[in-house]
């Protein structure tokens, strides 16, 4: 058997390939920036505005934030309360729980 | 595609259910922005949706205890639907067993109060059973009150 060496780098593979980024996990937000980046994405698609072919995408993007929120975002207590809050994307989040758009949509039709 | 946008009030409801316990008192600035909706809620003739947002306001709350829930609440029972009312009587008595006496304050006894005298004259029986509840508990924590 060849000497230990104890110097040497271990590199343990898992099946990827060389230089493949780890993306982390849906859900943490270690960085105020991240919560941030999070909070631009759900405004993003909660600005499509609501129709038919958009609540899908919305809803997705809300269950995200829900696991942003249990991941740790609101930790950052000041930034997710204005984020989620009246001058972030609370209206919208406040209309997709009410039924008010969609309402306007059926008197319309 | 009404069950598709009853998915998405749903998913809405369950990040405000999954963001209330972990806000606690911080919870107070979203108060006026989320409680009027659910409220609404109240009045859908849907049970699922009824029931989405009963569980919605029962964790916020158990976790908020905050006077401004109270204010919502009591808009309320002012509202032409019955479950709309019973709602909102139902979350107020949650408010007053759950929460220490002292975080109502003088304000909030007194939004209490006014609660109570709406609910002791609704043209629903439920309300008006409610509001005996809740008048018994009141009794209990405020009785130089009472007299008055």
């Amino acid at each position: 058997m060849p000497p230990v060496d104890k110097d040497a780098k271990i590199s343990v593979s898992d099946g990827r390939p060389r230089g493949t980024k780890i993306v982390a996990h849906i859900g943490q937000c270690p960085t105020p920036q991240s919560l941030q980046a999070e909070l631009d994405s759900l405004a993003g698609f909660l600005d499509l505005g609501e129709r038919e072919e958009t609540w899908e995408k919305m809803e997705k993007s809300v269950i995200r934030f829900t696991a942003v929120t249990r991941g740790g975002g609101y930790k950052h207590v000041s930034m997710y309360v204005d984020g989620v809050g009246r001058k972030g994307v609370g209206p919208q989040l406040a209309a997709c729980v009410s039924f008010i758009l969609l309402r306007e949509v059926i008197l319309i039709g | 595609m009404l069950s598709d946008r009853g998915r998405l009030s749903g998913v809405a409801t369950e990040l405000l259910q999954t963001l209330a316990p972990r806000l606690g008192q911080a919870f107070q600035p979203l108060v006026p922005v989320f409680l009027d909706p659910l409220v609404k809620l109240l009045a859908r003739p849907n049970k699922v949706f009824l029931k989405r947002a009963d569980k919605c306001l029962s964790t916020i709350i158990s976790h908020c205890q905050l006077v401004s829930i109270v204010v919502e609440l009591r808009k309320g029972l002012s509202d032409d639907s019955a479950t709309c009312r019973r709602g909102s009587a139902t979350g107020i008595e949650r408010a007053m067993l759950e929460w220490p006496f002292e975080i109502l304050g003088e304000k909030g006894v007194e939004k209490l109060e006014d609660a109570l005298r709406k609910m002791a004259t609704d043209k629903d029986a439920e309300v008006r059973q409610t509001s005996k509840r809740i008048w018994g508990k009141y009794n209990e924590l405020w009785p130089e009150r009472v007299e008055e």
